[in-house]
């Protein structure tokens, strides 16, 4: 059903394909930006109780289960996920849990939209944008990182060993990173 | 006769795919595997264009990316490329060519009256000519451009894709001749990761065309099992047609890979060019050299070409230039071209400028019934637009004259060879040093920096057993410096080459029938016109720095950079300076190692990916409701709505009426955005803002401004206390970043103690901003929440569903008017906003852009920073003092306010104007003096900052700052204008419209 309230940049986007080439648009996921110090050990277990995963401590890593998954994005920042309808209550599960703690928990969840890249080639489209050395970066599952592709800043989250990303974008600049992957493709095209 | 010149067997190329091609508008045939240069000499075509300045006909001198001579137009109309090398140029069905600099032909070319005149058009010609009257030099430049000259830019837009890749490796290997093979291979078995990439077509470097032995293997066999082994490999990149064009810093390396523009017609969907940007951990340089040519008295005609050119032009492409061929040379090398073209049935004269020499280059001459004159010179050429005859003569035991008589032989090829420059560009772009080597007479690498090797004849060695070994032993240590130290076995055992190049003597320029001062065509630089004569005019005229006899007679510049050319100026200013080539040093070498199209370097960066527009939740309905666009930063934001052909004036006055009269909306959802939360926030924004924090109540919003530490103005907006430790601030749409990078510096490099974190929101939010007089009715009947003056009172915040969603809803107001700021998140922007638009029919609700906006807040005299302030002005300055807290400890700028300068009278501040011809609306950024003269210049008091017409009062009205403007209030200032007029203005108050502030109060 098309819930007539809502729309994106990418909402009703057609999937697109070409040679080892997929971009698909996600649906709404719940994403809180999570600030807090990681010396901080109550939080550090409480986060883990209410979640059943632990923060991330290393740079680029993601830990995640069936309900949450949680990305790294710099050493007291994280982007927890969950699913779209449970993230005002998880913003107040952790407030009563974590109350006199000093931390930060703030719903992101349209600030960033995502876009799915998958399939054998995806590498080669990244590699036309992203500096980064993706044979050291981003190489394996459960792995994230913050950079740019071409003029846009992204995260990019890799779900699985075989090439796949999740590329959160912000919402500004989902139409135009959307057209460049896509032209980027070009040479995978029929 | 078609490919009189081709051998009947032997080459790379394809005989059986012949392929027609144009030059010149004459239809030739070549082969698969053919350079248009190979393709030409097979036709016997000789003269491929006139040169830059004396337009003298010029031919095929190498066969390589140094050639200085042989450029061409290549294709036509939008695709067209200037200074195409024909050496370089791979042939393709249909490939058109055409020679450069010349009209109306390359063979009768009316510029070539330039050669006539050549005495009186030294170097630096036109820095003396063209002097006077100074006013002049325009006028002249147009014709000296058009006189002198290389190939036409095309004019229309290239329809080529180009793209970019990074890449990252353990070991980059830059050649694959058998050296660079050779060590990439020992890199990749080792385990490294590899990239080896090498500018022809063809992998394997000049022992393609050479009857050199590996392994007891000819060289061809060898480099071909060494190349499919590579291939073979997953942890090696193997890239043909690609050239290192720059080495930077760190061994980032950039490198450009033709894709598709060696085949005819592409409609592939690869790109015509593919640009690398990579980073290697360790870099094995292994470019080879170039054949030096010799500096003589008509070196420069058609048919003339460096030795080892004809021998790959033989080999390689199966072509003999020409059959009576006459070899110039000072070292033993050379002489493998002509056993090879004697081997193919040319007649050959060798003419060796030593005196001596060695008993085995005696026997191969014996074996080869080679004619020899040693101790001998060519003191000039002969043939208009081919070589057709040389004189010789022999010199005396000094080299300093002549002995005997001069004797004329003909020719219809002449070769020359002064032995072998290393190929050190590339090395010296990576700060690598250099030095003078005296047995090669050339420059070698010196000091390397880090993770970097140079190997076999780009390192100055020429014994090819010994390079493969010390090429085996980089590949090994460089894989092992990235961690990959697999043992290998050695897999070079014997390796020889016929007459290998040891050791050539410079010789600054040979002795010619004419004294080379007096104007004798010794070419050193080909494609620059530069003579050996040049060189001592410099010299005479005191530009004996090096750097200085480049820009001074052109040496080394241009599309060839001087490869073939440097050595023999330097050489020259050796002579004339009386001391060592090494000391006379060299110039800086800089990228592109070659010329480099545009379109690679911009990759995909082009049209609607230049620059990223950054869009709304809302753009779409702007775009279908007509809107014309303003770029903020990168977001596109609607300037004005123009209805049924109205102008931007009449447009802006329908929307600033309709909001001041009934209701206006806005898309304001590029306001930065920051969430801040944390028990010291309050304090935070205390020592952020100017003004105090502390005492604000939850659901209370109040405006700040922000300054840098010099207590200038940088940034404003309004914060609104969300919760307990909870802040909602907004920045302006351009400040976001800034003001977002700035809050960060403080919190992790200032004030480590604070318990504060910022999150941006930016992009989370949705922002409508509906202002008006009816806009309280229009949001009463989207809410069933009570929001009347009591409920929701200016600068208030309250958390209402808006249509059904969760919303934000501020009562701020940025123009004036009784104003709602309802933030939504983004996915219901759409929604919201289609919903109020319905609802707000019966209102006629307007919406407006950025230009509306403007005028209204300029009513209001609410500044924008970044337009009514220049990082120049404090809050004083902008009669904000107001905002100043005076009783705060601290606050980013405080100190700043009590220096001299920013606490001085008579600084510039922000006033009002009213024009007193009540029509003119000044152009914006006008000056404003107090005295007008008649030009300028005139003493400037101040200037316009904005100025609009006000449909509000009906007349004009303008912000400008002033000097000392606070006590100017009541007197009238100037501003001329460009026309000539000078139009009159009253100082006023900035505020011009509803001063109590009863409407937004309201």
């Amino acid at each position: 059903m098309i819930d007539k309230t809502i729309s994106s940049p990418l909402v009703y986007k057609e999937d697109f394909h070409a040679n080892g080439v997929n971009l698909t648009s996600t649906e709404f996921v719940g994403k809180l930006n999570f600030r807090c110090s990681p010396d901080n050990n109550i939080i550090l277990n409480k986060v883990k109780d209410i979640t059943g995963i632990n923060l991330p401590l290393k740079a680029g890593e993601v830990f995640g289960n069936n309900e949450y998954r949680i990305q790294w994005l710099g050493p007291n920042e994280w982007i927890i996920q969950c699913a779209d309808d449970e993230k005002d209550e998880l913003i107040i599960n952790f407030k009563s849990q974590l109350s006199g703690e000093h931390f930060s928990l703030t719903d992101i969840s349209d600030y960033y939209l995502t876009i799915r890249l998958s399939g054998k080639n995806s590498n080669e489209i990244l590699s036309k944008g992203t500096s980064l050395d993706l044979k050291t970066y981003i190489c394996n599952k459960d792995m994230c990182a913050q950079t740019y592709i071409a003029k846009a800043t992204v995260l990019i989250d890799r779900l699985s060993n075989e090439p796949m990303y999740d590329i959160s974008v912000r919402w500004s600049y989902a139409e135009y990173l959307w057209e460049w992957l896509v032209d980027a493709s070009f040479e995978f095209t029929e | 006769m078609f490919n009189r010149n081709r051998l009947i067997s032997g080459g790379s190329i394809d005989r059986n795919k012949p392929i027609n091609f144009k030059f010149n508008g004459q239809t030739f045939k070549g082969y698969e595997g053919d350079t248009l240069a190979s393709a030409l000499l097979a036709n016997d075509v000789h003269l491929i264009g006139r040169s830059f300045k004396y337009h003298r006909p010029r031919g095929i001198l190498t066969s390589g990316s140094e050639e200085p001579n042989a450029l061409v137009q290549l294709n036509k109309g939008s695709r067209t490329e200037p200074n195409a090398r024909a050496t370089e140029i791979e042939l393709y069905e249909g490939l058109e060519a055409s020679s450069q600099n010349c009209w109306p032909s390359v063979k009768y070319d009316i510029g070539a009256l330039n050669n006539l005149f050549s005495r009186i058009l030294p170097a630096g010609f036109y820095y003396k000519t063209f002097m006077w009257p100074p006013s002049a030099w325009m006028f002249y430049e147009y014709f000296i451009r058009r006189a002198a000259g290389l190939g036409e830019a095309p004019k229309e837009k290239n329809p080529d894709r180009y793209e970019q890749k990074f890449f990252y490796c353990d070991v980059m290997v830059v050649g694959a001749g058998v050296t660079g093979l050779t060590a990439a291979l020992a890199a990749a078995r080792s385990g490294a990761n590899v990239l080896i990439v090498d500018e022809k077509p063809e992998m394997g470097g000049y022992l393609l065309s050479s009857r050199a032995k590996i392994n007891n293997m000819d060289a061809k066999e060898w480099i071909k099992e060494t190349l499919n082994e590579l291939n073979s490999l997953s942890n090696v990149t193997v890239l043909n047609r690609t050239t290192a064009t720059g080495y930077y810093d760190y061994n980032y390396i950039t490198a450009l890979q033709k894709v598709t523009n060696h085949i005819e017609n592409s409609n592939s969907k690869l790109p015509r060019e593919r640009f690398w940007r990579i980073r290697s951990k360790e870099v094995i340089l292994a470019q080879g050299a170039f054949e030096r040519p010799l500096v003589f008295s008509g070196n420069d005609r058609p048919g003339i070409m460096m030795a080892s050119a004809a021998q790959v032009y033989i080999s390689q492409y199966g072509v003999l230039p020409g059959n009576s061929i006459t070899l110039f040379t000072n070292n033993d090398h050379a002489y493998t071209v002509a056993v090879e073209a004697i081997s193919k049935g040319a007649k050959v004269v060798v003419i060796d400028l030593r005196s001596n020499v060695s008993n085995e280059i005696t026997k191969l001459c014996e074996q080869n019934k080679i004619e020899t004159y040693n101790s001998h010179a060519v003191t000039s050429t002969h043939g208009s637009k081919k070589v057709n005859a040389i004189t010789l003569q022999e010199l005396s035991d000094d080299k300093q004259s002549f002995v005997g008589d001069a004797v004329t032989i003909n020719t219809d090829l002449l070769l020359m060879s002064g032995g072998w420059n290393p190929a050190v560009q590339l090395f010296s772009q990576s700060r690598g040093k250099l030095k003078y080597d005296d047995q090669i007479s050339s420059f070698i690498p010196d000091v390397l920096v880090d993770n970097q090797y140079v190997i076999g004849t780009n390192n100055g060695d020429f014994n090819l057993k010994q390079s493969l070994i010390d090429s085996l032993n980089a590949g090994i240590s460089a894989a092992k410096e990235t961690g990959n130290k697999k043992d290998i076995e050695e897999f070079i055992s014997e390796a020889s080459e016929p007459q290998e190049f040891t050791t050539s003597e410079v010789v600054p320029y040979v002795l010619g029938s004419k004294p080379v001062t007096h104007g004798s065509k010794h070419f050193i630089d080909f494609q620059n016109d530069v003579t050996a004569s040049d060189i001592f005019l410099a010299q005479r005229e005191g530009y004996i720095s090096v750097e200085h006899t480049k820009r001074y007679t052109t040496t080394g510049m241009a599309t060839d950079q001087g490869k073939t050319s440097n050595v023999n100026a330097l050489a020259i200013m050796s002579h004339i300076q009386k001391k060592p080539v090494g000391e006379v040093g060299h110039t800086t070498f800089r990228p592109p190692y070659v010329p480099q199209t545009f379109g690679a370097m911009a990759g995909r960066n082009v049209d609607q990916f230049f620059d990223p527009q950054r869009l709304t939740a809302v753009h779409q309905w702007h775009k279908d409701n007509g809107a014309v666009f303003e770029d903020v930063g990168q977001w596109k934001r609607p300037y004005f709505y123009p209805k049924n052909k109205e102008t931007m004036n009449d447009a802006v006055n329908r929307e600033c009426l309709a909001a001041r009269n009934s209701v206006g909306i806005l898309d304001a959802s590029t306001l930065g955005k920051i969430d801040i939360q944390g028990p010291d926030a309050a304090k935070f924004l205390n020592l952020i803002y100017t003004n105090a924090w502390s005492k604000l109540e939850i659901g209370a919003c109040r405006y700040g401004l922000m300054c840098n530490e010099h207590g200038m103005v940088f940034d404003d907006g309004v914060t609104t206390r969300i919760g307990e430790n909870h802040y909602h601030m907004t920045t302006t749409s351009g400040g976001a970043a800034r003001v977002m990078s700035w809050l960060e510096e403080f919190l992790q490099t200032e004030w480590l103690d604070m318990k504060v974190y910022c999150t941006s929101v930016t992009e989370q939010w949705t922002v409508l901003s509906i202002c008006g007089p009816k806009s309280r009715e229009l949001l009463a009947s989207l809410t069933d929440e009570n929001i009347d003056n009591t409920n929701l009172p200016y600068m208030r915040m309250k958390p209402i569903k808006v249509c059904g969603v969760e919303a934000r809803v501020f009562r701020i107001s940025f123009t004036g008017e009784l104003s709602f700021e309802i933030n939504v998140p983004a996915r219901y922007g759409k929604f919201v906003w289609d919903k109020v638009m319905e609802a707000g029919k019966q209102y006629k609700i307007t919406p407006y852009g950025t230009e509306t906006m403007h005028v209204l807040r300029a009513e209001k005299g609410f500044i924008i920073v970044g337009q009514d302030t220049d990082g120049s002005a404090t809050p004083s300055d902008l009669n904000m003092d107001w905002i100043v807290s005076k009783k705060k400890e601290d606050f980013l700028g405080k100190r700043s306010f009590i220096r001299s300068d920013t606490a001085r009278e008579n600084r510039k501040h922000l006033v009002g104007l009213l024009i007193n011809d009540k029509k003119t609306v000044l152009p914006e950024g006008s000056h404003i003096v107090d005295e007008a003269s008649k030009k300028p210049p005139m003493k400037m008091s101040g200037h316009i900052t904005s100025s609009y017409h006000s449909p509000t009062l009906g007349y004009p009205i303008a912000m400008a700052m002033l000097k000392n403007g606070k006590n100017r209030h009541g007197e009238i200032v100037l501003i001329p204008l460009m026309n000539g007029k000078v139009i009159e203005a009253t100082v006023t108050d900035s505020v011009f419209y509803d001063k109590e502030g009863a409407r937004q109060n309201d």
